[in-house]
């Protein structure tokens, strides 16, 4: 017997938009985990921020454990990779994902951090010294 | 005193804040005599979830907190850090006071028990 009777999206009035699109771009309709791996340019949703002293990415990653992600970062280019393991009874299935960022700024490589809290990635990319706003103060 | 004042500060208008929310994405896997959902709120700590049963509509809505600091400047965005709200019409009884629910990793397990009398029954015949 199914547990849900329907589902039931009207908290989003544009669900059923939503699902017609997705039906004719994606071509099915995918409420699973893989779609929430989808994005327009990679299979990993990111947004990118930075302030004075880094460049910063974060993603949403539920349900993915620390040891099965590993980033990269090779000619200015920062890779994401990872699996989701998921264990039902005796069967392990897994779903992989990738994502690559080129970076366009000068970066203390070895002084890159990543942090996985509650299902949120972030990688923390350090700016090179050099590139750091300065203040001069005029003597 | 002090920290009313702050938080009147931050807030912000209670309308536009109430309408910013995404539905979650979410599994159900049966088991032997409950159902789990499998909720994924990425950004959501363990005791910001409310979950409410009200006759056969489960409600579960989730505040995040991996809100970006303010300075930092976005380059990019390809996902909304924004509140999740899912409700979900059940179809089978469910015992209302064993419902348990965790948090790991950004993913919400809901139990959901099977009601006494909603379970299959055996009879044997005699």
């Amino acid at each position: 017997m199914r547990l849900i009777k329907y589902d039931n999206r009207s908290v989003n009035p544009f669900a059923e938009l939503d699902r017609l699109f997705s039906e004719a771009l994606w071509g099915g309709n995918r409420y699973g985990w893989e779609r929430m791996f989808e994005s327009p340019t990679g299979s990993l949703r990111v947004n990118l921020y930075h302030d004075d002293d880094a460049l910063y990415v974060t993603s949403e990653l539920p349900g993915v454990s620390k040891k099965d992600v590993s980033i990269q970062l090779e000619n200015a280019v920062l890779t994401i990779r990872g699996e989701r393991k998921m264990k039902e009874d005796k069967t392990e299935s897994s779903v992989a994902f990738e994502r690559a960022i080129t970076v366009g700024e000068d970066i203390n490589a070895d002084k890159i951090k990543a942090t996985l809290e509650d299902g949120i990635l972030t990688v923390t990319l350090p700016k090179a010294e050099h590139r750091k706003p300065k203040a001069i103060t005029v003597s | 005193m002090n920290t009313t004042i702050a938080k009147q500060e931050n807030a912000q208008p209670s309308t536009t804040k109430r309408m910013e929310f995404r539905s979650p994405r979410y599994e159900v896997i049966n088991l032997d005599d409950a159902y789990r959902v499998d909720v994924y709120v990425p950004g959501v700590k363990k005791d910001h979830t409310q979950i409410t049963l009200e006759k056969d509509t489960l409600t579960i809505s989730a505040s995040r907190s991996d809100q970006a600091p303010s300075k930092w400047e976005t380059l990019h965005r390809e996902y909304d850090p924004v509140d999740f709200q899912l409700s979900l019409n059940l179809n089978v009884d469910v015992d209302a006071d064993r419902i348990s629910a965790r948090t790991d990793n950004g993913v919400l397990s809901i139990t959901l028990p099977i009601a006494e009398k909603a379970k299959p029954k055996t009879i044997s015949v005699e």
